[in-house]
């Protein structure tokens, strides 16, 4: 797993590529981490993403909690490749969070 | 956890589980209509199952498979438990000898010995048959839908999931969504809910990334089995919480879910639309109403008939029990005998040193020596208090282990028998506990072979059909006396009499009281069953109760009434290690006398040994008390005190005196037993060592009941000593 940070202004942006998977979580959850600090607003990127899984998908939604609390924005800009599974789990978090904010 | 360990836990826990479900079998013999009955006992060879698997007993867990499919049947009713009129079940004996095969099968596993093939072989094909449709359902789990009229299951339908992964899930190299994936195969998923309660954000320090804090709820539309479900996450089970609800879910199956969500702490509201038992619009609507008039959000919900009222009552009881079971759940732990075996080892040294400490100390005559060394030994008599604790267990577990006994035993012999079980609360030491266990069953077999007499024999006698037997436990004096009474025919004095001539215990024409001629009974050869039994009657039974409970310095009676019944007492100490004794001094030796059965001290003054003339016998307040020197029972030398007192003694509801010179008063023992030389060794039960490390201490006996003019000590384990009192000039 990569990730590539760039920064415009307030915008942070971390580009996934590779299997974005629990063997470089604790890595990511770093990055993710730093990124969130220092921005007021954080797209990440996963169109490069070759495979991804649970332990990823977790770490996206606690920065996306850890988000809120800070009053800042982070969305998710595109999806790469990724098993049926993960999908299922995606949309599921879909539903989850339109319920949500209804 | 290493294996060996892990097999340890698997077997003790399995044991516990085939406990439990031998218990609700003999519960659902009596009410075969209790569902709840039937899902323990699937629940417990569920779980057999699953944690065999984790070990790879494969035997168990093939064994285990088919007695659950079997289970799953009747719990989904294809399978009813008929009973014939006799009030015989053929699927519940099948049930129970399945289960006392697979106890064999998992103590096997310590022992090494493995349970009879032929046996297991044959119980599996007997389940697997059972129910003729057995063979369609087969072993191999069908993704394809069931066959028409091959079960009462509808083809098609939606059953609830609901999963908590457990923490370590990713670390296992298990991932959540992977288990959609042949979720979906069995059927069409129609919602999933990814629920997050757990997770914290990122920032927290709670979260670890490589932590799984998932869980589903997953509406899923399938024909397969509930154990087909739950054998997708066969390999998350151990650690993930899961629970499957078959279609149209009553409000209690509802109800049994919200009580068995894992803790998380979440709201009311969350707790019931995760559960569908209402939507989340029905939620936002009663939030809504709340803003507006105030009220709790559960009332408001079934005023609104959006959910049942007592799926909210369960919700809020979760809600209200989350916090308590946290602090539950570490209350209790699992401890090696051995490791307690040696912590209460070590606290009887202890209790030694420290007294010797404090002797030391008083010695020394240094005021803040001995203030601190009196503070160490109260800390350490406490400590003594809370180590023999630990190791005290209820009797009613043992207890209730005899309604399969009886049960089996009277199928056996034909009689109809119950079992009243009283004070099971009742506790005293594991080690003691367990060896009790033989010489119960041995009583309770006897009173059922010998003691209850057929149906017939009883109607004519005028007694119910039925016959009882009961178990009784209570604590007295710092003995727990376990009571076998039965109400059956008692025993027959005549018939022992004349046997007990027979043998020659006795010769003809003694003149015994009855006490006396049904204490015969324990004497060694001794029984007067007319036919011998495969139960009992081969004479070598009672002897060995009287000597196993001797062994655990406790003694038997009996008592009987012939026509009405028989009672069998049996008083034992509440430990074996460590007691509170009294020390007396006799002619330069120092005599332990357990504290509990010291009633009081008096003086025996030269007008009472005038007016008992010789007879061993003084006047206390108006009762007659018997007494025993016992510089004459044991031989002391040394000058006799001018003064001498008695230590007034009571066992077993009687009173007796022990004449001492020395009173010396309270004292913490540990009694170790006696070297092999010494066993032989009447009136004396063990030894122990004083502070001063000094002198061997001899504990006295309780004193056995006694009567007349004869006074009987009985040395405990070591066998029956007599006193005539003629020997005693």
């Amino acid at each position: 797993m990569e990730i590539k940070a760039t920064k415009r202004k307030g915008l942070h942006r971390l580009a996934v590529s590779g299997e974005a998977t629990v063997y470089g979580v604790s890595e990511a959850a770093d990055t993710l981490r730093s990124a969130l600090a220092g921005a007021e607003r954080l797209q990440v990127d996963l169109s490069s993403v070759s495979e991804i899984d649970s332990a990823f998908i977790q770490l996206l939604l606690a920065a996306g909690r850890q988000a809120d609390r800070d009053g800042k924005k982070m969305e998710i800009v595109g999806y790469g490749g990724f098993g049926e599974e993960a999908i299922l789990v995606l949309s599921a978090l879909q539903i989850q969070s339109s319920a949500a904010s209804q | 956890m290493d294996l060996e360990q892990g097999k340890k836990i698997y077997i003790e826990e399995s044991r516990e589980l085939l406990d439990d479900m031998d218990q609700a079998l003999l519960a659902l013999e009596s009410d075969p209509s209790d569902s709840e009955l039937i899902n323990r006992i699937f629940r417990t060879a569920h779980t057999i199952k699953g944690s065999g698997g984790m070990f790879g007993f494969d035997e168990i867990v093939s064994f285990t498979h088919v007695l659950e499919t079997l289970l799953d049947k009747v719990r989904a009713g294809s399978i009813a438990i008929a009973t014939d009129p006799k009030g015989d079940s053929p699927l519940l004996a099948l049930l129970f000898r399945a289960r006392d095969n697979l106890a064999l099968m998992v103590e096997g596993l310590s022992t090494g010995a493995s349970a009879p093939a032929a046996e297991t072989e044959e119980i599996r094909g007997l389940l697997q048959s059972y129910g003729g449709s057995g063979k369609a359902a087969g072993p191999a789990p069908s993704a394809a839908p069931a066959a028409p009229g091959g079960g009462p299951a509808d083809p098609d339908h939606y059953s609830h999931v609901s999963v908590r992964f457990g923490r370590d899930t990713f670390r296992h190299g298990m991932d959540p969504a992977a288990f959609l994936h042949p979720l979906a195969k069995l059927g069409e998923i129609n919602t999933v809910i990814c629920v997050l309660d757990s997770l914290p954000a990122l920032n927290d320090e709670s979260f670890d990334p490589e932590d799984c804090y998932l869980g589903f709820e997953i509406n899923l539309c399938t024909a397969a089995s509930k154990t087909e479900i739950e054998d997708v996450f066969e390999f998350v089970r151990d650690e993930s919480r899961i629970a499957i609800l078959p279609p149209e879910s009553s409000v209690g199956e509802f109800v049994d879910l919200i009580k068995s969500h894992p803790g998380e702490d979440m709201e009311l509201g969350a707790y019931l639309v995760q559960c569908r038992a209402v939507t989340s619009t029905e939620i936002m609507r009663a939030l809504e109403e709340q803003k507006k008039g105030g009220g709790l959000i559960g009332e408001i919900l079934v005023k609104q008939g959006s959910v049942q009222k007592e799926v909210v009552e369960a919700a809020l009881e979760k809600q209200k029990t989350v916090r308590a079971q946290k602090a539950q759940e570490a209350s209790s732990i699992r401890v090696d005998a051995g490791k307690l075996e040696s912590l209460i080892d070590l606290v009887g040294e202890l209790v030694i040193a420290g007294a010797n400490v404090l002797q030391l100390s008083h010695k020394a005559g240094s005021g803040a020596l001995v203030e601190s060394a009196s503070g160490v030994y109260r800390l350490v008599e406490e400590l003594r208090e809370i180590a023999l604790s630990v190791r005290m267990v209820p009797i009613g577990e043992t207890f209730t282990r005899f309604q399969r006994v009886v049960r089996d035993i009277s199928k056996e012999v034909g009689k109809e028998i119950a079992l009243v079980i009283n004070g099971g609360e009742a506790e005293l030491d594991k080690t003691v506990v367990e060896k009790i266990n033989d010489p119960l069953v041995h009583l309770v077999r006897n009173s059922i072979d010998h003691g209850i007499e057929t149906p017939e024999v009883r109607e004519k006698r005028g007694k119910p059909a039925k016959g009882t037997i009961r178990l009784n436990a209570y604590h007295d004096a710092g003995t727990i006396v376990i009571e076998v009474s039965d109400d059956g025919g008692g025993l027959n004095r005549e018939r022992i009499l004349k046997k007990a001539v027979e043998r020659g215990l006795i010769s003809a024409g003694q003149n015994l009281s009855d006490r006396e001629v049904y204490r015969l009974i324990f004497e060694a050869g001794f029984s007067t069953a007319e036919k011998v039994t495969d139960l009992s009657g081969r004479g070598v039974g009672m002897d060995v109760v009287r000597r196993n409970i001797e062994a655990l310095r406790g003694s038997v009676d009996v008592s009987s009434e012939e026509g009405k019944g028989t009672k069998v007492t049996i008083r034992l100490p509440l430990t074996l290690a460590i007691i509170d004794g009294f020390q007396v001094g006799v002619g330069g030796n120092s005599y332990v006398v357990p504290l509990d059965m010291v009633v009081e001290c008096v003086e025996l003054t030269e007008a009472d040994r005038r007016s008992s003339n010789g007879r061993d016998f003084i006047n206390l307040r108006g009762e007659v008390l018997p007494f025993i020197a016992l510089r004459h029972l044991f031989g002391g030398n040394g000058e006799k005190d001018a003064r001498e007192n008695i230590v007034v003694i009571q066992y077993a509801g009687m009173k007796a005196g022990f004449v001492v010179d020395g009173l010396m008063g309270e004292v913490q023992t540990v009694i170790k037993p006696l070297g092999k030389v010494f066993q032989g060794l009447k009136g004396v039960s063990g030894a122990t060592i004083l502070g001063s490390g000094r002198h061997p201490l001899a504990i006295l006996p309780p004193l056995s009941p006694f009567e007349g003019e004869r006074i009987k000590v009985r040395g405990c384990g070591l066998g029956i000593g007599r006193i005539e009192k003629g020997r005693k000039h």
